[in-house]
């Protein structure tokens, strides 16, 4: 401490002269002065109860529990309401199929009751040729014109079981294709047709399919719609009568099959059969033709039997009834940009220039829950984390020169990042995505200013803080939640991202009257190439 | 020559004070403020003849003080001597910030025996500010550092930011100048 002559005399200590400012000016004047700095002052905020950060915390734990469960809900509605359809289907047939039992029992004639409805599960088939063929499930009230030509075949494998409902069997029914094409079954002659008749026929106790069509596309649909065939070539013979109701066949034909004319014996389409052709969603199909609203209308319309493999949610049964996930991985890269009043570097880690290092390409995998949902984690390596130029260190060096000013700034942070993310297809292309993000400081870089009092300017040095006590003093783990939003074109996504920390990573006391403290967030703009996907939708 | 501590606080007083000043206490800064007022004005105006110069080099230092007040450690020296050197600093800072650059570097070497008188010698603070009063405001600095602060040529060329053959030109000028005027009131006074 330079102490030199101190006004040297020291008996001028009691004779100043009286100053030219009266002391009230100066000390109003000095007052002023300190207000303008303490509105500059950062003042630490009041620590909550709640263990500091003001709460934020749990405004965005409340966001987040928000988001997913809409974000749920969305993705599960239709799932649900399916759910909940085919269960009540499933018990609307066991109570039909109970009752004709009980009909049938009584020795009821059930062709000719109002109460005979015939329920049944529709069953999918396939001939030799591998063409399939949908025999539709419940038939409703209005299906009472058709009951005189459909006489049920209660005699064998009639049992409670629901299996045993599959075992029902139909005569004299007959359907008529949109290509005219007939499926009648249990006997009776049907009407010649057109060259895209198919016929098929059981005789009782004995269920035989025997279709013979010319079919020129992939795909029919057989529909009983309720009325009677228009088409010029139907047949009106009285065991003709078109289904008067819901009544759907659906005769599929495999790609590549022209012709099929093949009599498939029951035993050929038991449910092993069916089991081995990987075929699940028949309780989704029933339900389909279940539904009362819309029954008159359905029609089931299959041209890629393949998803039927799967159901709605995205997820695939194999063929131990376990759920599988499609998973996904790729790689990305980011471009992190200086938002708010943080500001640029160019410097790297190690303090020096060049930021190669900044764009080390960021891993992840992804996990589909469903066609529209699916969750992602990556590895973010080196990622940078621009910064507001904020003080953590001042030394003032008194000498005679004068005051001796070292500052030292944070320039920029380096952390290791694992972002998990939750996302959202809202079309097809356009994904929305929200989670949170695991940061650990790696690096950061220090902005050294050295002021002199004998020089005009200020000397500025960039270095690594590793090594420097201060690095303690940034908090070395810290979370942040992020939203994100991208669009997807086959493999390749483009998007944004913003992260905000839910604390500070930085507070610590300059001098009595200042704080210092930061908390991170970013934007980033980002690139994904999904490199290997298991292929399920 | 340095003054051992101030008088007008007891021991018990300025450490009071001090913490006051720490906690940022608007009266104890007062109290600081107001004690210290006549010496820290005096020092700030053999610096500045402007007293508003006067007066905003003191505030800007005494604003340095309170910020800065955690860091006086009283095993270094006293907190007067401590506050002193801070005024100074940021009256010196003012001064450096308002000199005119001049290259009178030529005239270095150009110093006569004069470099031997002092003309504030034996002089009141009156006359003291009247001798000063008649100084450019450059060399009237260099003037009050030299023979009032007792800062080395060497010194004052750091803290100013100028060559030491400027403050030697600075300084023979204003002894020139202040000799010329004592003759002057020397003979006016027989």
């Amino acid at each position: 401490m330079n102490e030199k002559f101190l006004h040297s005399a020291n008996d001028l200590n009691d004779r100043y002269p009286s100053p030219d400012i009266p002391a009230d000016t100066a000390w109003s004047d000095m007052q002023k002065l300190l207000d303008e700095d303490d509105d500059n002052t950062i003042v630490p905020p009041p620590i909550s109860p709640s263990g500091g950060n003001n709460g934020y915390w749990k405004y965005g734990l409340l966001l987040l529990l928000i988001g997913g469960i809409a974000v749920y809900y969305i993705s599960n509605k239709n799932k649900i309401q399916q759910e909940q359809t085919a269960k009540h289907a499933a018990n609307s047939v066991e109570q039909k199929v109970e009752g004709r039992k009980n009909d049938a029992v009584r020795g009821h004639d059930s062709s000719n009751s109002a109460e005979s409805l015939v329920s049944r599960q529709h069953k999918i088939k396939y001939d030799s040729l591998g063409n399939k063929i949908i025999l539709p499930g419940t038939i409703s009230k209005n299906e009472q014109a058709i009951e005189t030509i459909v006489e049920p075949d209660y005699s064998k494998n009639n049992t409670t079981s629901p299996g045993a409902k599959e075992n029902l069997t139909f005569k004299n029914k007959e359907y008529r294709t949109r290509k005219n094409a007939r499926v009648k079954i249990n006997g009776g002659s049907v009407g010649e047709n057109n060259a895209n008749t198919a016929r098929s026929e059981t005789s009782r106790g004995k269920r035989e399919i025997n279709v013979n069509q010319k079919l020129t596309e992939t795909e029919i649909v057989v529909s009983a719609s309720g009325r009677k065939s228009k088409h010029p070539n139907a047949s009106q013979s009285d065991n003709q009568k078109t289904l008067d109701g819901d009544l759907n066949i659906i005769a599929e034909k495999i790609p590549g099959s022209k012709t099929t004319n093949k009599s498939v014996e029951p035993s050929m389409l038991n449910d092993s059969i069916l089991a081995e052709k990987n075929i699940k969603p028949l309780q989704q199909d029933a339900t389909a033709f279940n539904k009362k609203d819309s029954i008159k209308d359905q029609q089931l319309v299959i041209n890629k039997p393949w998803e039927l493999k799967k159901d709605t949610t995205g997820k695939i049964n194999n063929e131990k009834g376990q759920k599988k996930i499609t998973w996904a991985a790729g790689l990305g890269l980011r471009q992190s940009f200086a938002v708010s009043s943080q500001q640029y570097s160019g410097y790297n880690a190690n303090g020096t220039r060049g930021i190669i290092a900044d764009y080390i390409p960021v891993p992840f995998i992804r996990g589909y829950l469903s066609k529209k949902l699916c969750l992602q984690l990556e590895a973010q390596f080196n990622t940078p984390q621009y910064s507001k130029q904020l003080l953590v260190k001042k030394e003032i060096i008194l000498d005679s020169n004068g005051n001796k000013e070292n500052s030292t700034y944070i320039n920029k942070l380096y952390y290791f990042n694992i972002p998990l993310s939750i996302h959202y297809s809202v079309n097809n292309n356009f994904n929305i995505g929200a989670g949170i993000q695991f940061s650990h400081l790696k690096n950061a870089v220090g902005l050294f200013e050295l002021k002199e009092p004998g020089s005009m300017g200020t000397k500025t040095t960039y270095a690594s803080l590793k090594n420097d006590p201060l690095y303690k003093e940034i908090k070395a783990t810290e979370w942040l939640i992020l939203l994100n939003a991208y669009y997807q074109w086959k493999n390749l996504a483009v998007g944004i991202r913003y992260n905000q920390a839910l604390s500070n990573f930085i507070n610590v006391q300059i001098s009595p009257t200042q704080v210092t403290q930061g908390k991170n967030s970013s934007v980033q703009f980002f690139v994904w190439y999904t490199l290997w996907k298991n292929k399920v939708f | 020559m340095a003054k051992a501590a101030w008088p007008f606080f007891a021991l018990d007083d300025i450490k009071h004070i001090i913490e006051g000043c720490k906690k940022q206490d608007r009266l104890s800064q007062e109290k600081l403020y107001r004690q210290f007022y006549p010496a820290l004005f005096a020092l700030s105006k053999t610096f500045f003849q402007d007293k508003h110069d006067v007066l905003t080099a003191l505030n800007n230092g005494m604003l340095r003080v309170y910020k800065n007040i955690d860091q006086f450690d009283d095993s270094k020296g006293t907190f007067f001597n401590w506050v002193y050197t801070i005024i100074r600093n940021a009256a010196l800072t003012r001064v450096r910030d308002k000199k005119t650059d001049t290259s009178l570097e030529l005239l270095a070497d150009n110093l006569t025996d004069n470099a031997f008188y002092n003309p504030f010698l034996d002089k009141e603070w009156e006359d003291i500010y009247l001798l000063l009063a008649k100084l450019p405001p450059t060399t009237r600095a260099i003037c009050s550092l030299y023979y009032m602060e007792g800062f080395l040529i060497k010194e004052i060329a750091v803290v100013l930011d100028m060559k030491e053959g400027t403050v030697k030109w600075h300084l023979n000028e204003s002894r020139k100048r202040l000799k010329i005027i004592a003759q002057i009131n020397i003979n006016k006074s027989e």
